[in-house]
């Protein structure tokens, strides 16, 4: 049977109630997971963009960029490894799977892109990314 | 007795392996998915990234060598771009790549 629609669902919940549960008992303090930067900023801060991708029949590949922020260096890259840890495991509908995982690379501070700055501290910046496979759905026939 | 009519069909040594790194492979694999790719990452509003932009052809020698091709560009900027809005991320969705 040829399947001429489907329907695809929103992933950035899924993925960032998966973030929010793995890294909550160690990074409890001062962490925000979200799609978009708080305001005000917080000490560790995960924030995931979902820049979308092809589908192919039922399965839509969405590559992902995370942006993890720390008040070290090592502190933020341990936080970006301990998200990726947490999102290779992730299998919640619609995530399928996640894949492709790439960094986490520093990103060093420009005067035109500065360093966050939360208190006295200048929070470090750690970047990776990844692809996440979305599994669609024909839609519910209308009444 | 009559003798039964055959034919042997042998793969040529090496015949699929100079294909994989050969130019004319790197042709197809730039027109198809690299120039796509290079095209959508030159929408970037950042003038400078996009004077970067390089797509360039890579030869892994040897028996299992291959054609690739990449498309990125100059380091720090690179990355910075694609921290803040994904540009290459969304250009290989654009062009059809998984």
């Amino acid at each position: 049977m040829f399947l001429r629609r489907i329907r695809f669902d929103i992933s950035d919940g899924v993925l960032v109630t998966a973030l929010d549960q793995g890294l909550r008992e160690e990074w409890a303090d001062g962490l925000t997971v979200d799609v978009e930067r708080p305001t005000p900023a917080t000490r560790r801060m995960v924030m995931l963009r979902n820049d979308s991708g092809p589908s192919d029949l039922v399965q839509q590949y969405r590559r992902y960029g995370c942006s993890v922020h720390a008040e070290t260096r090592v502190l933020a890259e341990k936080l970006a490894l301990d998200s990726i840890d947490v999102l290779q495991t992730v299998h919640a509908a619609p995530v399928s799977w996640t894949d492709s995982f790439t960094g986490p690379r520093w990103i060093e501070p420009t005067t035109d892109d500065p360093a966050i700055a939360v208190g006295d501290a200048l929070l470090s910046e750690f970047y990776f990314t990844f692809r996440a496979g979305v599994r669609g759905k024909k839609p519910e026939p209308s009444a | 007795m009559a003798g039964r009519a055959s034919v042997r069909v042998q793969r040529r040594p090496g015949s699929i392996d100079d294909f994989a790194k050969s130019d004319a492979l790197g042709d197809v694999l730039e027109s198809r998915f690299g120039e796509p790719v290079l095209a959508e990452a030159q929408k970037d509003p950042n003038r400078y990234y996009v004077s970067t932009l390089r797509m360039r052809r890579f030869l892994r020698p040897g028996r299992r060598g291959r054609i690739s091709i990449q498309v990125g560009a100059q380091e720090k900027i690179g990355i910075n771009v694609e921290r803040k809005r994904g540009t290459l991320a969304r250009a290989l969705g654009a062009a059809g790549l998984r």
